[in-house]
C-alpha cells in the first residue's frame, strides 16, 4: 500500500517506476559530446526511443543518429520548448562547472519538468547545493551527480548513462530486487551478481557518490516500500554522509514505512584512514560517517551479524554483507526468511572462471593452478570469432609530428627505430634489416639467405624500371628523382596486388589452425591446397626457374615453412597461378611470421610486407651509375645464373654503385654505413615526405617517392662537404699508399696543422672583415656534446671502436681526430671538439669512394652522386618504416596543417 | 585539501577582514615574540601540521607561555613534533606563536554540508575548545540555511538567543559570523570551523579567531583565489601521487592514494566500487589504491601505467587489473594501454605475473589483446570475466602473492 510523503523536503516520485518508465520522455545536455554520443544511442534504441532532443551550444541543427532514427539536437532548451517537443526528464552529461548553469537553464524553460539526472561526476559543493536549492524550489527531482542512469528492467527502460553498458537487457533482467548503489559500476555489477541466485531487477538506480546525492537512501526506501513490481532492496554504500543512518532513523521511527527486506553492502574501512576523496567525490568521512558507523548503523537495524556464507542467516529486515559476492546467497536466505521464491532458474555462478590461462610452466600448488574455461555465452562466441584476430591492434590518430617507428633518444641523441638504436643496427645485415624495418622486430639470423635471395631477386625485378631512371638521369635528375621515378612507376602493379592477396589469403587460411607454429605440416597442407583461392596468373619459363631455385634454397637451408610448402604444391595444383609471386609471398611471409603473432606489427603491414621489399628493390635496381659497364648488374637483368641471387643484399649495393668487387673491409663498411643511415628520427624532412604521402591516401610505391621527392642535394650535405673537404685537406697525399703507420700519421698530423692554420686564419680574416658565414670545418661539434675540455661525441666513439677492435683504420676517421686536437692547439677553437656522426658517415663515404677517386674511375660529379644514393639506399629502409607506421596507425590526412597554424608572411 | 592551525589559516581569516589572533611563524625574530607576549601578557606556541591533524591540545602540544626563554624553549620542543591520531602520525612543520586573547567567553561555529538536510548548516556553540559530538543537544544550534540566501545575521541572532549566548556578544558576533559564509561560498571551502573563537575584552568586545580548520572542495576552482604557498596542500602528496595528479581530470579518471610502497601487487582499480572493494581485500599488499575508471582515453591510460610501473613495477609479484561489468570504459582501449605500457617497462620486472577480473565494452577484444602480448613477454596470466566474483579474483591474487613471495624466499 501506497503511504504518503513523509519527507522534510521535497520529494515528487512516490514510487520506483515513477522515476523512469516507458512514459518517461529525456532530453540531453551536451547532446554531441563525446561520451553521450557513446552511450545515448544506446539508451534510445533500448528504451524505444525515450530521448526526443538534446541540446548542444552552438549547434542547432544537428543531431544524433541512432537505428531507431535520429535525434535532433538544439542550441538551448529554449529552443527545444519553443518547437513544441514535451520532455520531463533533463540528462546532464556537461563538464561539472557547467551543471548549474545547465540545471538551471532545464528549470527556467521547461514548465514540465519534473526530473534532472546528472550524469557528471565531481560536481563543485557550491554548485550542488545550488542545484539541490533551486530544484527544492521549483519541485523537481535530481538524480546523480555521478548517477550512470537508472535502469527500468520491467519496462525495459534507461535513463540517463550507461548503466548496463552497450547491452543494458543483458544486465536488466525483469525481477524482484530493487537495487541502490553508491557506485555506477557496481549498478550493472550486482544485477549481474543477482541473476546467479535466480533475482532479477524491479528498478536499480546509480546514487552517484559526490558530496551530495539529491536522491539518496531514503527516497529510495520510501519508494521501493510503494513499488508493487519490487520485494526486496539490495544497496552498496560507501562512507561519507548520514543519508543511512537518517533513513534507518525514519525507517525505525515510523516516519517512512518500510516492510520490505534490506541486504546492504558497506565497503571503505580503509578509508577512514585518508584525508582526502578518491575515487567518488563524496567517499570521505567526517567524524561518525565512515564504514564502521555505517556497518553499525545496518547491523543494529537488522538485529542480526553480518552475513555468514558458510551459516546463510538473516532476519526479516534484511542482512548485512561483507563484500558484493555474497550477494547472491544472503539475498537467497532473505528472500526464505520472508517466505518469497527467486524470480527465475538461477543461471551460472560466481566460481572463478578464468576464461584466459598461461601459466607460462611454472609449477602452481594445486590450489592456484587453473585451466581456461569456457566464457559464458555470448562472449565464448567472441572469443572463438575474435581470437582469431591476428596482429597489432594499434589505435588510429593524428600522426603528424609522430611515429611509432623511429624516434631520438632524448637522452642518448642516438635515434632508434623500433627501440633499437641504430648504432646497434650497424653490425645487422642489410638483408634482414628490410625486413625489420617494416616487421619492427629483427629476423631470426637463420632466414639470411632467404632474405639476400628474395632482395636480390626484387632488385633484379627492378632493374626493369632502369630506362626511366635513365632517361630521368640523362634530364639531370638528381638520385632522389631518378630513382624515385622508377618507383613511381611502379604503381599497384599486378605483382604487388598479386603477393598482397596472396600474403592476405595464406594468413587467413592458416592462422587458425597454427597460430605461431609455422613449422611444415604436410596433411594440413594437403587439406588447404584444394581450395582454390588464389589470383590468377601465369608463370614464365624464367619465373618457374627462380621458383624452383627457390625451391632449392629452402630446402637446402631448412627454411621450409608450411607457407612456402603451400605456396608449392598450390603451385602443382593450379596451373594458373604465378607460381613465383606465390612462393615469394609465401617466404616473405615466413620471415615476418613471429613478429606478427606476436602482434608486434599489424596484420595490414603484413599483408603488404612483400611489396615494401619489391619497392626496395626497384631503387636498388636502378641505382648503378655505370650500369651500361656493370657486369653485376648485368647478371641481375638476365638471370643466366642464379646463383648471383645468393650475394650477400649489401654487396648487391656497393658493386651497382663502385662496379667492382668490394674488399671485405668495404663490405662491412657499406653494410654498417647503409644500416646507420636508416633513420634520424620521424622529423626528418625525408620522413616526413613519406608520412606525408601515406596520409593522402597512397599507394606504397608512391609513398616511396613522396619521400624520395623531399629529399635532395642539400642531403647528407653536411657529408657531401666534409667528402669534399677532406679531399682538399689531403690534396695530393694518399694515405692508402703509404705502408709505414708512423711516417703515415706524422704526415697527416702535419696536414692536420696546416688546416686548422688555414681555418683559423680564415676565420679570423672574416671575423675582421665582418663576415659571418665563412667557410665552417663540417662535422665537428654537436649541440650537446660541447664544453668540456676535450669533447666526444658518443657515437662516432661507438662507432670508432667497432672500426678499430676489427683493425680497420679509416684514415680520414684518424685525421679528424687529429684536426679536433689541431683546432683547439692553433687557438681555433675554445676546446677540442667533437667529431660528429656526420663525420662518421663522411669518413666512410669517403674511404669507400677514395680508390676510385683517385684513379679516376670516379668523376666528382659521380662522388657526389653515389654519396648520395647510399644515403638513400639507407634511408629506404627506414622510410618503409614509416611508411608502414603511419599506415597503420595514422588517420586520413593527418599531416595537414591546421590553418590556424599557419602564417601569411606575405 | 584541508588546513589547520593559523599558519595559513590566518591569511584565510584575513581574507574577509574576520578578526584573528596575532600570528608569527617559527622564523620570528626574539624582538617580534616579545612585542606579542607585551600584547597580550602572554603568547600560544603551536606545532604547525600539514592536512587536518586535530586535537592538538588534548595531545599536550599548545603550550602558553609568558616569557621569550620559555617561548623559545616552545618553539624547540614544538617545530618537528609527532604525535598519533588514530593510525595516522603527524609530524609537525614549523610552529606558531599566537597572540594570547584574554577572554571571558569562548564559542564554538563551524559551516559545513550536512548531509540529512542536504543543505549547508552553521553549528553554533556558546562554549570554546568542546568535543562537540559529546555536548547534549540543547547546547548545540544546528542551523541548515538556504544556500541561496546564505548565513544571516537574523540566523546567528536567533541561535545565539536559544543557546543563552550573553546579550553583551551578541551584537559583535551578529556582525562579524556572517563572513565565514562570505568565505566559505567564495572560495572553494567544503567545511570552515573555528574553535575556539574567544571573545576579546574591551570596550565592545570583538570575536577573534583563535584556531582555525578548513576543507577546500578541490573540484572547485574558487580555493585558488586564496593566494596559499604551494606547499600547503602540495606537501599532502607523495611523488607518485603528484605525478599522476597532472593526468588528473574533473572526472577523477586517475585518482590515486599511495598505500605501501613496500606492498606487492601493482593494483589497476576501475570505478569507485571496485576502488573500495579491491583496497580492502587486497589491504597493505596493494601499493596504491586507484580509481581508474572513467572511460579513459588510450593515450592517457598508457601515461598512467608507464608513472605506476616506473614507481611500483619492480618491486611488484603481479599486476592486478580489477573492475566490474563496465559500462562506459572501453576495456579494449584501457587493457591495450595497460599492457603496451607494460612491454615498454617490462624490462623492469620480467618475472611479474597479471591477473584481469574485468566485465565490459569490449572485454574479450581487450582480454585477447593482453593474452597475445603476455604470451609474447612470457608473462603468467589469469583473466576473469565479470562472471566470476571480484572478490573471489582479488583472494585469488592475494593466495597468488604469498605464494610467489614464499617462493622468493
Amino acid at each position: 500500500m501506497s503511504q504518503s510523503n513523509p519527507f522534510p523536503y521535497y520529494v515528487g516520485v512516490n514510487n520506483l517506476q515513477e522515476i523512469a518508465n516507458k512514459e518517461t520522455r529525456c532530453v540531453v545536455m551536451n547532446l554531441l559530446g563525446g561520451e553521450s554520443k557513446g552511450v545515448t544511442p544506446t539508451s534510445h534504441e533500448f528504451s524505444g526511443g525515450n530521448i526526443v532532443a538534446g541540446v548542444q551550444y552552438g549547434k542547432s541543427g544537428g543531431k544524433l543518429e541512432t537505428k531507431i532514427g535520429d535525434i535532433p539536437a538544439y542550441g538551448s532548451i529554449k529552443e527545444i520548448v519553443d518547437a513544441g517537443i514535451k520532455f520531463d526528464t533533463g540528462v546532464i552529461y556537461l563538464p561539472p562547472t557547467a551543471v548549474a548553469a545547465a540545471a538551471a537553464e532545464l528549470i527556467a524553460h521547461n514548465p514540465d519538468l519534473t526530473k534532472i539526472v546528472i550524469l557528471t561526476e565531481k560536481v563543485g559543493v557550491k554548485d550542488a547545493a545550488f542545484i539541490r536549492a533551486i530544484a527544492q524550489e521549483h519541485k523537481i527531482d535530481v538524480f546523480g551527480g555521478n548517477c550512470l542512469g537508472i535502469g527500468n528492467s520491467w519496462d525495459q527502460v534507461r535513463v540517463g548513462g550507461a548503466l548496463g553498458g552497450n547491452n543494458p537487457g543483458e544486465s536488466l533482467v525483469k525481477g524482484s530486487v530493487a537495487v541502490f548503489s553508491n557506485s555506477g559500476n557496481f549498478s550493472t555489477t550486482i544485477p549481474e551478481y543477482l541473476k546467479t541466485a535466480g533475482f532479477g531487477t524491479s528498478t536499480v538506480l546509480s546514487s552517484g557518490k559526490d558530496l551530495y546525492i539529491h536522491f539518496a537512501f531514503p527516497e529510495f526506501l520510501y519508494c521501493a516500500e510503494n513499488d508493487p513490481r519490487t520485494k526486496a532492496i539490495f544497496c552498496y554504500i560507501e562512507p561519507g554522509g548520514y543519508y543511512e543512518k537518517s533513513a534507518l532513523d525514519w525507517v525505525a521511527d515510523g516516519t517512512i514505512k518500510l516492510t520490505k527486506p534490506i541486504v546492504a553492502c558497506v565497503t571503505g574501512r580503509w578509508k577512514a584512514n585518508l584525508s582526502r576523496a578518491v575515487g567518488h567525490a563524496g567517499a570521505i568521512a567526517g567524524g561518525g560517517d565512515d564504514a564502521l558507523a555505517k556497518e553499525k548503523w545496518f547491523d543494529e537495524y537488522f538485529g542480526v551479524d553480518m552475513f555468514d556464507p558458510a551459516n546463510p542467516k538473516a532476519s526479516k529486515k534484511g542482512v548485512r554483507i561483507e563484500s558484493i559476492q555474497d550477494a547472491p546467497t544472503a539475498m537467497a536466505a532473505v528472500y526464505k526468511e520472508i517466505g518469497e521464491g527467486t524470480d527465475f532458474e538461477p543461471f551460472g555462478d560466481l566460481s572463478l572462471k578464468p576464461w584466459f590461462v598461461n601459466e607460462q610452466g611454472l609449477d602452481f600448488p594445486e590450489k592456484l593452478h587453473m585451466e581456461a574455461v569456457e566464457a559464458m555465452a555470448p562472449y565464448n562466441d567472441a572469443i572463438k570469432k575474435l581470437g582469431n584476430q591476428v596482429g597489432a591492434q594499434l589505435t588510429r590518430e593524428s600522426m603528424r609530428n609522430k611515429s611509432g617507428a623511429s624516434r631520438m633518444n632524448p637522452k642518448t641523441d642516438v635515434t632508434e627505430v623500433h627501440g633499437v638504436p641504430v648504432l646497434d643496427l650497424v653490425v645487422k645485415n642489410f638483408a634482414l634489416s628490410n625486413f625489420f624495418a617494416v616487421s619492427s622486430v629483427q629476423p631470426d639470423e637463420k632466414y639470411l639467405p632467404l632474405a639476400n635471395a628474395i632482395m636480390n631477386y626484387f632488385t633484379a625485378l627492378g632493374t626493369q624500371y632502369m630506362d626511366i631512371s635513365a632517361r630521368a638521369r640523362a634530364n639531370g635528375a638528381l638520385p632522389n628523382a631518378y630513382l624515385g621515378a622508377a618507383v613511381l612507376t611502379s604503381g599497384n602493379c599486378k605483382l604487388y596486388q598479386d603477393m598482397t592477396e596472396m600474403t592476405k589469403k595464406m594468413i587467413d587460411l592458416f592462422y587458425v589452425d597454427i597460430y605461431g607454429d609455422a613449422s611444415v605440416n604436410d596433411a594440413l597442407v594437403a587439406e588447404k591446397v584444394s581450395q582454390k583461392i588464389m589470383p590468377q596468373g601465369e608463370t614464365t619459363a624464367k619465373e618457374a626457374e627462380v621458383a624452383a631455385f627457390f625451391g632449392e634454397l629452402l630446402a637446402k637451408e631448412g627454411l621450409e615453412t608450411i607457407f612456402t610448402k603451400y605456396a608449392q604444391k598450390y603451385a602443382e595444383a593450379n596451373s594458373d597461378v604465378n607460381k613465383l609471386s606465390l612462393l615469394l609471398a609465401a617466404m616473405s611471409l615466413s620471415v615476418i611470421w613471429t613478429p606478427l603473432v606476436d602482434r608486434q606489427m599489424t596484420v595490414e603491414t603484413a599483408h603488404e610486407v612483400a611489396t615494401y621489399l619489391a619497392c626496395n628493390g626497384v631503387l636498388v635496381g636502378c641505382c648503378a651509375p655505370q650500369y651500361e659497364i656493370n657486369d653485376f648488374y648485368k647478371s641481375l637483368t638476365e638471370l643466366s645464373d642464379l646463383s648471383v641471387l645468393t650475394t650477400d643484399f649489401a654487396t648487391t649495393c656497393f658493386k651497382l654503385l663502385f662496379n667492382r668487387e668490394p674488399a671485405a673491409r668495404e663490405q662491412f663498411a657499406i653494410n654498417g654505413l647503409l644500416n646507420l643511415l636508416m633513420s634520424n628520427g620521424p622529423g626528418t624532412i625525408s620522413a616526413k615526405g613519406a608520412k606525408e604521402s601515406v596520409s593522402g591516401g597512397n599507394f606504397i610505391a608512391t609513398c616511396y617517392s613522396g619521400w624520395m621527392n623531399n629529399t635532395g642535394r642539400d642531403h647528407g650535405g653536411n657529408g657531401f662537404e666534409a667528402i669534399k673537404f677532406l679531399k682538399d685537406a689531403f690534396g695530393d697525399f694518399d694515405p692508402y699508399l703509404e705502408p709505414d703507420d708512423a711516417k703515415r700519421d706524422a704526415t697527416m698530423k702535419e696536414l692536420a696543422q696546416a688546416t686548422a692554420q688555414k681555418y683559423l686564419d680564415t676565420k679570423t680574416t672574416a671575423k675582421r672583415e665582418g663576415i659571418m658565414n665563412y667557410f665552417k670545418v663540417p662535422c665537428v661539434n654537436h649541440p650537446v656534446f660541447k664544453g668540456k675540455p676535450v669533447n666526444y661525441d658518443p657515437r662516432e666513439v661507438f662507432m670508432d671502436k667497432l672500426f678499430t677492435e676489427r683493425n680497420e683504420i679509416n684514415h680520414f676517421q684518424v685525421f679528424y681526430h687529429h684536426l679536433v686536437k689541431a683546432m683547439f692547439e692553433v687557438g681555433a677553437t675554445k676546446n677540442v671538439f667533437c667529431v660528429n656522426i656526420d663525420g662518421v658517415i663522411a669518413t666512410i663515404s669517403l674511404d669507400l669512394l677514395w680508390k676510385d677517386v683517385n684513379s679516376g674511375k670516379i668523376d666528382a660529379k659521380a662522388m657526389q652522386d653515389i654519396a648520395f644514393i647510399m644515403f638513400l639506399l639507407g634511408r629506404m629502409v627506414g622510410c618503409s618504416a614509416e611508411i608502414a607506421d603511419h599506415k597503420s596507425r595514422g588517420m586520413i590526412m593527418d599531416c595537414r596543417t591546421p590553418a590556424s597554424q599557419v602564417e601569411f608572411v606575405g | 585539501m584541508q588546513l589547520t592551525g593559523l599558519k595559513y589559516g590566518k591569511q584565510l581569516m584575513d581574507t574577509v577582514d574576520f578578526p584573528v589572533a596575532e600570528t608569527l611563524t617559527e622564523n620570528a625574530t626574539k624582538e617580534q615574540i616579545e612585542a606579542l607576549i607585551k600584547k597580550g601578557g602572554k603568547v600560544v606556541v603551536k606545532p604547525s601540521f600539514m592536512g587536518s591533524a586535530g586535537k592538538k591540545g588534548k595531545a599536550g602540544l599548545v603550550k602558553i607561555v609568558d616569557n621569550y626563554a620559555d617561548a623559545n624553549q616552545a618553539r624547540k620542543d614544538l617545530c618537528f613534533a609527532e604525535y598519533k591520531q588514530g593510525n595516522t602520525t603527524h609530524k609537525a612543520n614549523g610552529c606558531t606563536f599566537e597572540e594570547f586573547v584574554a577572554s571571558d567567553a569562548e564559542l564554538y561555529v563551524s559551516i559545513t554540508t550536512s548531509t540529512v538536510t542536504r543543505t549547508p548548516t552553521m553549528l553554533l556553540i556558546v562554549e570554546g575548545g568542546v568535543e562537540v559530538e559529546e555536548l547534549p543537544p540543547e547546547k548545540k544550534a544546528i542551523i541548515p540555511f538556504n544556500p541561496n540566501e546564505g548565513l544571516r545575521g537574523y540566523h546567528i541572532n536567533d541561535a545565539l538567543i536559544q543557546l543563552g549566548c550573553p546579550k553583551a556578544y551578541i551584537s559583535p558576533l551578529v556582525q562579524q559570523l556572517p563572513k565565514l559564509w562570505d568565505l566559505y561560498n567564495n572560495y572553494g571551502l567544503t567545511m570552515i570551523e573555528l574553535n575556539p573563537i574567544r571573545m576579546k575584552k574591551g570596550k565592545r568586545p570583538l570575536p577573534v579567531a583563535c584556531d582555525v580548520k578548513a576543507a577546500f572542495d578541490q573540484d572547485d576552482p574558487a580555493h585558488t583565489r586564496i593566494k596559499f604557498p604551494k606547499e600547503v596542500f602540495a606537501t599532502e602528496l607523495t611523488d607518485f601521487e603528484t605525478e599522476i595528479n597532472q593526468l588528473r581530470t574533473y572526472q577523477g579518471q586517475s585518482d590515486v592514494v599511495e598505500l605501501n610502497p613496500n606492498g606487492t601487487i601493482l593494483p589497476f582499480m576501475f570505478g569507485g566500487g571496485a576502488n573500495s572493494a579491491a583496497t580492502e581485500v587486497l589491504g597493505d599488499k596493494a601499493m596504491f589504491s586507484s580509481d581508474f575508471g572513467g572511460n579513459p582515453p588510450y593515450a592517457k591510460m598508457k601515461e598512467i601505467a608507464s608513472i605506476c610501473y616506473r614507481h611500483f613495477l619492480k618491486n611488484a609479484n603481479i599486476v592486478q587489473i580489477i573492475g566490474g561489468k563496465a559500462n562506459n570504459t572501453d576495456i579494449f582501449v584501457t587493457i591495450k594501454a595497460m599492457l603496451d605500457a607494460l612491454r615498454e617497462n617490462i624490462a623492469l620486472n620480467p618475472n611479474v605475473h597479471v591477473v584481469i577480473g574485468r566485465g565490459g565494452p569490449n572485454v574479450v577484444q581487450g582480454m585477447i589483446y593482453a593474452r597475445d602480448l603476455l604470451d609474447s613477454m612470457k608473462i603468467p596470466y589469469k583473466m576473469f570475466g565479470f562472471d566470476s566474483s571480484m572478490i573471489g579474483v582479488l583472494n585469488y591474487t592475494m593466495e597468488l602473492d604469498n605464494w610467489i613471495q614464499a617462493n622468493k624466499k
